[in-house]
């Protein structure tokens, strides 16, 4: 599991890794300090501390006999595990981690995708079962994603990765407006409760992501996908979907202070009069002229003049609709 | 202290507690365990002592504490039992193994991340198999940022009240409030604690984004029991706001609107564009969104939707208040 970040080795999760270390040993015999430390992703320096430190330890007494054996000195680096004394078997599962990975395998069941639906389900129910009493943590934690309206959508999201075919979408984004396209499917994503399709996009010719609950249809065709090799996926390290563009700064009334959160803001700053004052990433500015149409006096632009007129322009454009009996 | 000799402390301490069936009582500890025997007084050794018992704890090992039989309340020791210590034997195949290795990442970067790396650790120290890198075509991610959040799932679990500042949108202060959780529940990307409100003697959604600073813990473990059946995240959905009773027909053109356009019972063609009835509660809000759409929406009817709509209009062309 190299892929998982760690934390700092504290005490705690030193002795969580030697409590994992001596019976993943006992099941690995023979393995050697190198494949060792790779797989508890510490260096095989770290390793043969843990190690020393194992055989230093035991029952109270410190007799021949009472102490944890395990041998790896032999020039081949092979690690042999004689006597585990009490610690041959895993600790079982804190609360913590068994709601880590129980509340993210029934996240796993909400979303459409290429993953084994009876293996996901296996899992689950065997680590339910594993967990015990600290199956009640994972009950009190409770995750509901966003994802696709249609179930059709789903079905065919899920079939154009697991067979490597091409999608037909119908598609409102952001900006109300509906487009067809065909995609290259790459990945599903669920990022911040919301579940997207990841894909190379024809029309633009670009990798783009579609959020699930905005394609109104999407047909697999018999083509298959062909991802360019340059098709960059989305960094999901890095702060995953935030809008690219010129900041602009608006200042919130206090009933529209919702907004920093809902919205990816750079900063955020009290004004001191009840305003929040804060800098937005936009990315099209006919999604902000909307916004700001919406909300009324209760958002100023700050810092471009040019927006807060287009506003002026679409709300007269907008009141000639009413004008027959205004 | 280091961080060796704290390890070599616990460990010390993890197998005196194991290596009996019997209670050890902690003036045996003391003796058996050099770190302690070196402990510079008895107080010194009972901080150290109760630190480490609760570190174990925390890590998910069963310290069991067994009272004395004279009846007067004192502890007779401390144990591990091996059977309760031990992780029972579950037997992955290789596609669940793919499967936990694509839950393991779902927390990466998030406060659950390290939980759900040790999980693994332990899974694999089964024998079974290695948890290997889950299926391509699929990366989920959930973010905590919230700092009360992992005190709030302790407090879940222990059924402990919390105590925190509440600052809703609007209020010029947070407010104290002291609740007993229910549930923490994350739905559409944010994160919420569902529980009673002691001062309010009601059920109450709290958004974790809201709380100022960090939720503090306050109380006895085990202080209230949470209802039977209680549905945490319908409670969250049914306190955002709902479409009401109020019915709004609604001039949209071809291709545009299409938030309401979900939200419509019925679409009529007409004449290059579409009439939408959409079902609403406050006039407010729902004038709100038809402005938004600027020119593309025009309200026929009711009214009074439709002079909220020309109010907001006059006011952002420009033209004052009506």
């Amino acid at each position: 599991m190299s892929a998982v970040k760690r934390g700092p080795d504290t005490a705690a999760s030193r002795l969580s890794r030697l409590l994992a270390l001596v019976p993943w040993l006992s099941a690995h015999e023979g393995v050697t300090i190198d494949e060792a430390a790779a797989h508890f992703g510490v260096t095989p320096d770290q390793l043969q501390n843990d190690l020393w430190l194992l055989i230093c330890t035991g029952r109270p007494g410190h007799q021949h006999g009472d102490l944890v054996d395990i041998q790896f000195w032999d020039e081949d680096g092979r690690i042999t595990v004689v006597d585990a004394q009490t610690l041959d078997r895993p600790l079982r599962l804190s609360p913590d981690e068994a709601a880590s990975l129980l509340v993210a395998l029934r996240v796993l069941a909400q979303v459409p995708g290429p993953h084994d639906r009876a293996a996901l389900a296996g899992a689950t129910s065997k680590l339910e079962a594993a967990a015990g009493e600290a199956l009640s943590a994972a009950d009190g934690v409770s995750v509901a994603v966003s994802t696709a309206r249609d179930p059709e959508v789903s079905a065919a999201v899920t079939s154009g990765l697991a067979e490597g075919r091409a999608l037909h979408l119908t598609y409102v984004g952001a900006l109300d407006e509906r487009t067809e396209r065909v995609v290259d499917p790459m990945r599903v994503l669920t990022l911040d409760g919301r579940t997207y399709l990841e894909a190379w996009c024809r029309r633009a010719e670009a990798v783009r992501t579609f959020r699930l609950d905005r394609i109104e249809a999407a047909v697999v065709l018999e083509e298959p996908a062909v991802v360019p090799d340059d098709a960059a996926p989305v960094d999901l390290g890095a702060g995953a979907l935030r809008p690219e563009g010129a900041p602009v700064t608006l200042a919130l009334a206090p009933e529209v202070s919702w907004i920093a959160e809902e919205h990816p803001v750079e900063s955020v700053r009290d004004l001191g009069d009840g305003r929040l004052e804060v800098v937005m990433p936009v990315a099209d500015e006919r999604w902000l002229v909307r916004l700001l149409l919406r909300m009324g006096p209760s958002v100023t632009v700050l810092d471009r003049p040019d927006l807060a007129e287009r506003v002026q322009d679409e709300a007269r454009r907008a009141l000639a609709g009413y004008s027959d009996r205004a | 202290m280091s961080q060796k000799d704290r390890t070599e402390r616990l460990l010390n301490l993890l197998f005196a507690l194991m290596a009996s069936s019997r209670p050890v009582p902690k003036h045996v500890l003391r003796d058996a365990i050099e770190a302690y025997k070196d402990s510079p007084s008895e107080e010194a050794f009972e901080r150290m002592f109760e630190r480490d018992k609760d570190e174990l704890r925390s890590m998910g090992v069963p310290v069991e504490t067994v009272e004395g039989a004279d009846g007067v309340g004192g502890i007779e020791g401390y144990r591990v039992a091996a059977d309760d210590y031990a992780l029972p034997a579950v037997d992955f195949t290789a596609d669940e193994l793919a499967v936990l290795g694509l839950a393991a990442r779902v927390w990466e970067q998030a406060s659950l991340g390290p939980a759900a790396q040790r999980a693994v650790q332990k899974l694999e120290a089964l024998g079974s198999g290695a948890v290997v890198d889950g299926p391509v075509g699929i990366e989920t991610r959930i973010a905590t940022a919230e700092p009360s959040f992992p005190v709030l799932l302790e407090a879940v679990r222990t059924r402990r009240s919390v105590r925190f500042d509440y600052r809703k949108p609007g209020d010029d202060a947070p407010e104290a409030r002291e609740v007993q959780p229910w549930g923490v529940a994350s739905r559409r990307g944010h994160w919420y604690l569902v529980g009673h409100d002691v001062a309010r003697g009601a059920a109450r959604v709290f958004r974790l984004s809201r709380v100022v600073g960090a939720a503090q813990a306050h109380g006895e473990p085990g202080a209230y029991d949470v209802p039977e059946g209680v549905d945490v995240v319908g409670m969250i959905a049914e306190s955002a706001p709902r479409p009401g009773s109020s019915t709004a027909t609604i001039r949209v053109a071809e291709g545009r609107a299409n938030g309401l356009r979900r939200r419509a019972t019925s679409v009529t063609p007409d004449g290059g564009s579409d009439v939408l009835e959409v079902p609403f509660s406050d006039d407010e809000a729902m004038a709100a969104d038809v402005v938004g759409l600027g020119a593309a929406a025009v309200v026929l009817a009711p009214e009074s939707l439709r002079s909220a709509v020309v109010r907001r209009l006059r006011l952002a062309a420009g033209e004052g208040a009506a």
